[in-house]
């Protein structure tokens, strides 16, 4: 009997101890009686280290030059899909915070929620608004407001490896420039044991969800992909044909090793297993860290042939943004002022190895560190172009990426498969 | 009927149950009542209005949405049926005598089960990588030559489901082993004295005494193989070509990234229907019939 | 006899070479968490590492405050499961045992919380817990403060409203001879009375089985977490596995490690209970 008192006291003390002390615990404070003090929320991206540090930095520098404005900082997890499950959750319950880090997809698909505060009027008063890249704002704007500010370019550069290129007996300081010296290259490059490629020439991505690898190509050949002024999708012209059809052509060459493009760190070139890919600039740095050995170099940016105009790459960007249902938005615009200032520029240049986005401190940044990567980076912000920016580009990456896929396993030409989705897309649009 | 009549009308039962059907009506009930409510209107985070059975009208023209029905079916019938196979035959394997490190191999084959998925899908990215991955490495041992799997849209599904199978298998086969164990001993020495074989002795005493754990094993199976995502999300988001896009994935895509919670919700809803139509099927016909009185 | 030892070597072996493919993902993991990036990032995967870095156990622990993660998600873990047990335990008896109109019905009822995924209740939930009344800053009508976002409270509640242990305790109960109840009749127990001396004492088995159950799924607990949380020191150890991403590279080593360590609890629990476990299940679902 006294066995089964102790269980039954000890059950009930778990329930209530539970009950009480987690009902006790509430982490949120009141912050009823200092009526002067404003705390901002900025959620910032990642949640590694580094971010951590750096937002860190942002927020002791930016309470010493205003102490009645206190910022919360909280990292999101990268992952997209964990991002737009947390920014929901937040939206439905009115907790979105002040300040927001966004990347270039989350423009177009947030702002089309109403999500962001245009920031025209603010920028109006902003001293500094003729130093910052004019692609910083270009990328911010949606649907010709401008809600949000580039602070992070994030170019997709085609790197390759000289000493690959060596060992073929290509000349490394003449790496191809158009499509076909492309296909060709990396025809060259390609080792096989059989059918299975061992050694691939080109990183093709067999999965590109979010259309970083496919795009350019389209662009490139003169597809606008989107109409942003009519809000429609564009990618059923010649032009968009013949860039899949290039990418078909040379996926049915088996020159590449499949992996997903979403999956940085999966491509084959990160492991060595490749002599060209496109890579963010930290896939760069974790290679070069890797493979201190290894030389690389950049390729400009593709052209179709000789003849035509200059190419086009991708470039993703991180942007700042407010929201639109801060209760705080003169002080939001102070810590985004802060966070657009040259030393916080400079700081985060420096901390992530990626591009600048002051003009003022673009002698600066090409005088540190390896001239070949910080001109081609440059090189390509400059011709760089983002996602766009149209409320449905979930839908297009979806559809349109489908129709990638199943042109490079030869199920469909590149006009069906993109009529198909183009088809799929509308149809879902014009509700 | 039966039990009914045997014991009276307890109305304290509303107290038993009462202090874990507050939680339920608050965090399960309720929020699929709004679901519910959800999947006849346009809700899209921003603007909300009426549709009537749009969303469903919408959904029978939705060739992704029936792709993704599929492709779910296929997994729920491979992976209930291989684990439950399997887990069966290793449940026998490991009580059909007193075999060495009995509860060694248990535990190995329950770990899988305690593991949480978001490293573990890199790892077997990794073993399913076309180049020099593991699963690769061993299948051309075996003289069959190297395969895409995640990328090639016949084998992808098949590649989501193995490891489906390996997750699930120590879960399947503890119960088994459980209910194996409790098989009394009487009944195989009385079938031997018969002159039974072992196939008889499994046919006629083993499959039928299981069938409470099997029924168990079924129901609890079958609903979480419908709601099938993690894995799904993090290997192959769905591609190449929708070939292992799932219900729970649609409904992901559908509600979180293009912002369609009133389509989402419909989807949910018919996954909801479809799972509770199976538990019902198996509560009337895999248990004999006589558990539940509805 | 000779047939038959036979037989168990080959038994034997067919085991080892099952187990062996099982363990292979772990293996992977584990040798993985002891390399450094540069193998990690080789052009031909190598199962084991060059050199044995243990130190990655050690750096992985002090890149963040995982002291904190591992408290908070055992004290979240411990209270889901503490209050499951109670009120699964009773719910299960009452769906078993007892008769009252509509029992059924709200049997089917709660099993439905099994049926719909996460994704379908967590929006709704996560709202609810913002204008959660009198919590967080919160006046009686939910308005006002943060209600129970970012609060313990807020991560366990929808962790007790799962239907999975009502569902075990029931087939569990259906079990036990009918005369337990008769006998406890005659002694003048009451309904409380009986389940708790009766048959509570009796279910050490069952609540052994859920406590695994029950632990393992909340341990490993990730998407709820991730948006009821809104500080970092409020997280569980299956989100601050996230430090080791950065957008574009990923610190493998670390991550194999910390998943490793994360594991660990949940596998001795498992071997300690294991004998009960077994046991526990024997008799679920079972009925005469």
């Amino acid at each position: 009997m006294k066995g089964k008192r102790t269980i039954s006291v000890a059950m009930a003390a778990i329930v209530v101890s539970g009950l009480l002390s987690s009902c006790g615990q509430s982490q949120e404070e009141k912050t009823g009686d200092e009526k002067e003090q404003v705390t901002l929320q900025y959620w910032y991206q990642g949640t590694d280290q580094l971010s951590t540090e750096f937002a860190q930095r942002c927020v002791e520098s930016f309470n010493e030059k205003y102490p009645d404005i206190k910022v919360e900082a909280t990292g999101m997890s990268t992952t997209i899909s964990d991002q737009e499950t947390k920014l929901n959750a937040a939206t439905l319950s009115d907790t979105y915070p002040d300040v927001i880090a966004v990347v270039l997809a989350e423009v177009g698909s947030r702002g089309s929620l109403g999500d962001f505060e245009p920031l025209e009027p603010y920028i109006e008063k902003w001293k500094e608004k003729e130093d910052l890249f004019d692609s910083a704002y270009e990328m911010g704007k949606y649907q010709g407001t401008q809600v949000a500010l580039g602070v992070l370019p994030n170019p997709q550069i085609y790197t390759y490896r000289k000493d690959v290129f060596k060992e073929a007996g290509l000349d490394p300081e003449d790496p191809p420039s158009t499509w076909a010296e492309l296909k060709d290259t990396a025809e060259k490059l390609t080792k096989r044991e059989g059918d299975k490629v061992v050694f691939a020439g080109l990183d093709i991505p067999s999965i590109d969800s979010s259309l970083v690898f496919i795009e350019p190509y389209m662009r490139t050949a003169g597809s606008k992909v989107v109409d942003e002024e009519k809000g429609e999708p564009a990618f059923t012209d010649e032009a968009a044909v013949e860039a899949l059809n290039f990418l078909g052509e040379m996926a049915q060459m088996n020159i590449f090793i499949p992996h997903d493009q979403q999956k940085g760190e999966e491509h084959p070139f990160v492991n060595g297993n490749a002599a060209i890919s496109n890579l963010s600039t930290a896939n760069i740095q974790a290679f070069r860290a890797n493979y201190p050995d290894a030389e690389l170099g950049y390729l400009p940016i593709l052209k179709k042939d000789e003849n035509s105009g200059d190419g086009v790459c991708f470039c993703g960007y991180q942007l700042i943004a407010m929201s639109g249902s801060s209760k705080h938005k003169d002080e939001a615009w102070l810590f985004m002022e802060h966070m657009m200032s040259n030393d916080v520029v400079w700081d985060r240049t420096e901390t992530f190895n990626t591009p600048i986005v002051k003009k003022s401190l673009e002698d600066k940044y090409m005088e540190s560190g390896d001239k070949e990567l910080k001109s081609a980076i440059l090189n390509y912000v400059e011709n760089g172009k983002g996602k766009a920016t149209v409320p449905w580009v979930s839908e297009l990456n979806k559809y349109v990426s489908v129709a990638y896929e199943e042109v490079i396993n030869g199920k469909k030409t590149a006009q069906e498969a993109l009529n198909d989705a183009n088809d799929l897309l509308t149809k879902e649009i014009s509700k | 009927m039966r039990r009914t009549k045997r014991i009276g009308d307890d109305r304290c039962g509303y107290v038993f149950i009462a202090p874990y059907y507050i939680f339920f009506v608050m965090f399960v009930l309720f929020p699929i009542l709004v679901n519910i409510g959800l999947s006849f209107t346009d809700f899209n985070l921003k603007s909300i209005s009426f549709v009537g059975v749009e969303n469903y009208v919408t959904m029978i023209s939705d060739s992704l949405f029936w792709i993704s029905v599929k492709n779910t079916l296929i997994y729920v019938v491979f992976t209930v049926f291989f684990t439950m196979v399997l887990g069966l035959l290793l449940a026998l394997a490991l009580r059909s005598a007193a075999l060495w490190g009995t509860k060694f191999f248990r535990g190995i084959i329950y770990m899988p089960y305690v593991t949480s998925m978001v490293a573990m899908s890199m790892v077997w990215l990794w073993m399913y990588d076309p180049t020099h991955g593991v699963i690769n490495v061993l299948t051309e041992m075996l003289g069959i030559s190297a395969q895409q799997w995640l990328y090639d849209e016949k084998l992808a599904l098949g590649a989501v489901i193995v490891m489906g199978i390996w997750k699930g298998i120590g879960y399947y086969m503890t119960l088994f082993l459980a209910g194996l164990n409790n098989i009394p001993a009487y009944l195989y020495e009385a079938a031997k004295i018969d002159g039974a074989n072992a196939i008889q002795c499994f046919k006629h005493i083993t499959l039928p005494m299981l069938k409470p754990v099997t029924f168990f094993i079924m129901i609890t199976g079958v609903i979480s193989a419908f709601n099938v995502f993690e894995q799904v999300n993090v290997m192959t988001s769905g591609g190449p070509m929708n070939s292992t896009t799932t219900i729970v994935h649609q409904i992901y895509t559908r509600a979180f990234t293009e912002y369609k919670m009133g389509y989402g919700a419909a989807e949910a809803v018919f996954l909801l229907l479809i799972v509770f139509v199976f538990t019902i099927l198996n509560f009337k016909y895999g248990n004999q019939g006589q558990d539940l009185d509805i | 006899m000779k047939k038959s030892r036979v037989r168990q070597g080959l038994l034997l072996l067919l085991m080892v070479f099952f187990c062996a493919v099982i363990m292979l993902p772990f293996l992977i993991m584990f040798f993985t968490s002891l390399k450094t990036s540069s193998e990690i990032a080789a052009p031909v995967f190598r199962l084991l590492p060059e050199k044995w870095l243990f130190s990655n156990y050690a750096d992985a622990m002090k890149s963040s405050d995982w002291g904190r993660f591992f408290y908070n998600t055992f004290f979240v873990t411990v209270v889901a499961t503490g209050i499951s047990l109670v009120i699964n335990s009773m719910a299960g008896y009452a769906f078993a045992r007892l008769n009252f109109k509509g029992r059924d019905m709200l049997f089917m009822l709660a099993l439905v919380g099994m049926m719909i995924p996460q994704q379908v209740t967590m929006l709704p939930n996560f709202v609810a817990m913002k204008y959660f009344p009198l919590a967080g800053g919160n006046n009686i009508l939910g308005q006002g403060g943060t209600g129970l976002i970012n609060t313990y409270a807020g991560v366990v509640a929808p962790y007790i409203a799962g239907a999975f242990g009502v569902f075990l305790f029931r087939q569990f109960f259906l079990n036990f001879p009918k005369a337990l109840d008769e006998a406890a009749k005659i002694d003048g127990l009451t309904r409380f009375g009986t389940f708790v001396r009766v048959y509570i004492p009796l279910s050490k088995a069952i609540f052994a089985t859920l406590i695994v159950f029950k632990t393992t799924s909340t341990w490993n607990e990730y998407t709820w977490p991730l948006i009821i949380t809104a500080k970092k020191d409020m997280w569980t150890v299956q989100l601050a596995l996230s430090v080791f991403k950065e957008e574009f590279v990923t610190q493998w080593n670390y991550l194999m490690a910390a998943t490793t360590l994360i594991m660990l609890p949940l596998l001795v629990l498992y071997i300690f209970m294991q004998k009960y476990f077994v046991e526990g299940i024997v008799t679920t679902g079972i009925k005469g």
